[in-house]
């Protein structure tokens, strides 16, 4: 059988997957303008001046009247309430925070489409706040230069938790995402992205973490990604433009348990499922000094990611240092030039003093489809484990040292059987998750000044970060 | 038959057996149609069609190319290839484009325009009006 044909075969597979995974029904959507706010009389009579700050509802009856009210600099401060409404921000620099983080909430009632949008205003921040029950994102920013989301509750949304896509120079802390089909954070389409994941929680999605086509100086921290179909999972792909996916540091992070079988979950997250920290595809990743754990396949896997059907030719070695800046305007690609599918494999990954227990095909893995193991410069090293595929991989294939010339065929871990795996369907998005816990609000979110996101991200001391310790059970 | 042959023809199988048995085929209301397929044109029926298809791929989170260009008569199809639901509507005026729920990964919409005119659209899921997901249709006599 020629590769070409085993891929269609899979692609079939991947078809059939896609059908099983319908949760993201869209209800509807109504403009902001068209809803009401829970709190009560507006006072709209605030004239806000560059660094004012406009009070929800007191000087502007809705979240939206307040950003369209409002000048680069100025603070929107809400109070608590559920607030029905779809945001969108475009005026740059602003700074949106609630009072509460538990109780100052947007609901999009499973109607409207983003809990708050900001499409291309540069360094708005958005603190302190929760949204719940979209059809797409709960946080969404796309087209800008700076971003921040600080203590950001985002839960029930039928794409993405919190997402931030064609954007570079963000920083994203401080907070929760849980019940999105796709996942809970979301960083695509950046090279180089220049962002930062810093002490978040995961859960209860699709995947923890997806970044398709991200990365350069993109680095995710001290962050907890468990009980999600798949935990991390930086991905390349033609769906999106500016692939592969590259350069991504994941670090210090705790991923365990992440074989959920009763989430929302897209057709990538049931094929991704089982897995810790799952390269699907990308290159040039340094995965390090993480604690993964239980999970039934692998820990830490840098695998193939077949896309059928896709929309361009995969891209030879020599661009994948192209910014994305630099690509967003080139032509799209002769169909006659696009292959029926495209095998994305991963190159050049360092996996390097991660501890890993109770994997269970693989603690640490490797493989793809027809191509020899040994070329695509993938290392291991320092890692604390029990199980590999292939067999003694961190002797076959050591960082900055020569390997053995063993057999990189010896215990494979056979990724095209994963192919054939059968997983629990798609759950509703809608009331599959659990209510989310309280969550830690932001300190002094009454009286802080206003905080655009021209800072960030913030520098962090990414060899200074240790193995976490493992959580009480 | 190669033992990889044998290999993946298992793995088909055995994906189409457990998909019968755990009641997870595809919904039907969810399952590309012939419609979906087949593109429906919504355009009024005085058109005279060209036959010419110009073709708009929509992925996540943008169109390809953003600008394209068509003649009076020439059946323009968007094509969601993303991962994402994509909408499209125009800039000004309700004549043409998608509902707002748009287009699920593979699903299609078609139109022939009947005038020339430069016709901007955007998506308004992941766009506004002016910035984010938008592109422009120009058609020529």
């Amino acid at each position: 059988m020629t590769k070409m044909v085993r891929f269609l075969a899979a692609a079939t597979l991947l078809t059939l997957a896609a059908g099983c995974s319908s949760s993201n029904t869209s209800t509807g959507t109504t403009n902001a303008s068209d809803v009401s706010t829970q709190p009560t009389q507006p006072a709209d009579s605030a004239t806000p001046t560059a660094g004012a700050t406009i009070n929800v509802p007191a000087d502007v009856a809705t979240i939206q009247g307040a950003v369209d009210k409002a000048k680069p600099g100025d603070l929107i401060l809400i109070q608590p309430g559920v607030y029905k409404e779809a945001v969108t921000v475009e005026t740059e620099n602003l700074t949106i925070r609630g009072i509460d983080r538990n109780t100052t909430i947007l609901d999009g009632n499973f109607e409207l489409n983003n809990g708050i949008k900001v499409v291309g205003a540069n360094g708005v921040a958005i603190e302190n706040l929760t949204a719940r029950n979209y059809t797409k994102n709960g946080f969404f920013w796309t087209g800008v230069t700076g971003y921040r989301g600080s203590y950001l509750t985002a839960f029930r949304n039928g794409d993405y938790g919190i997402y931030a896509f064609l954007s570079y120079k963000g920083q994203l802390e401080h907070s929760y995402g849980a019940g999105s089909p796709d996942a809970g954070f979301y960083i695509g389409g950046c090279y180089p992205c220049d962002a930062l994941i810093n002490d978040v929680t995961s859960e209860y999605n699709g995947l923890g973490y997806s970044g398709t086509n991200a990365g350069g100086n993109l680095v995710i921290a001290n962050s907890i990604f468990r009980f999600n179909r798949a935990g991390v999972v930086p991905n390349s792909g033609s769906y999106e433009l500016c692939y592969p996916e590259r350069a991504t540091t994941v670090v210090g992070n705790t991923v365990y348990s992440n074989n959920q079988p009763d989430t929302p979950a897209i057709d990538v997250s049931l094929l991704a499922m089982g897995n810790g920290i799952l390269v699907a595809g990308g290159v040039n990743n340094n995965i390090e000094r993480n604690l993964v754990f239980d999970h039934d396949k692998t820990g830490v896997g840098l695998v193939p990611f077949l896309e059928q059907d896709p929309n361009d030719a995969e891209p030879s070695q020599d661009t994948w240092d192209r910014a994305c800046a630099d690509t967003e305007n080139d032509p799209a690609p002769d169909p006659s030039t696009v292959p029926a599918a495209v095998l994305w494999s991963p190159f050049n990954n360092r996996v390097i003093g991660n501890v890993l227990e109770n994997n269970r095909v693989a603690d640490i893995a490797v493989d793809t489809v027809d191509v020899d193991l040994s070329t695509l410069g993938n290392c291991f090293s320092g890692n604390t484990f029990k199980t590999s595929a292939p067999l003694d991989l961190e002797k076959l294939g050591p960082c900055d040292a020569a390997g053995n010339g063993g057999d990189w065929t010896a215990g494979s871990l056979n990724v095209i059987s994963w192919l054939a795996d059968v997983h629990p369907p798609s759950q509703d998005y809608k009331t599959s998750s659990p209510e989310p816990p309280s969550q830690a609000n932001m300190p002094d979110a009454a009286t802080a000044p206003a905080r655009p996101a021209t800072d960030v991200p913030e520098k962090i001391d990414v060899a200074a970060i240790k193995v976490p310790a493992k959580p009480a059970p | 038959m190669t033992n990889i042959s044998k290999r993946i023809c298992l793995a088909v199988s055995a994906t189409l057996v457990a998909i019968a048995a755990t009641g997870c085929a595809p919904d039907p209301s969810d399952a590309p149609t012939a419609s979906q397929s087949a593109v429906a044109v919504t355009n009024a029926p005085d058109v005279v069609k060209t036959g010419v298809v110009v073709r708009v791929t929509v992925i996540d989170n943008n169109f390809r190319p953003k600008k394209s260009t068509a003649k009076v008569g020439d059946t323009v199809t968007f094509v969601n290839k993303g991962k994402n639901d994509h909408n499209v509507l125009p800039k000004t005026g309700t004549d043409w484009g998608t509902d707002v729920n748009g287009l699920k990964p593979g699903e299609s919409y078609s139109y022939v325009f009947s005038k020339p005119g430069v016709y901007p659209y955007y998506c308004s899921i992941h766009g506004t009006t002016k910035v984010g997901m938008v592109g422009t249709i120009t058609v020529a006599e």
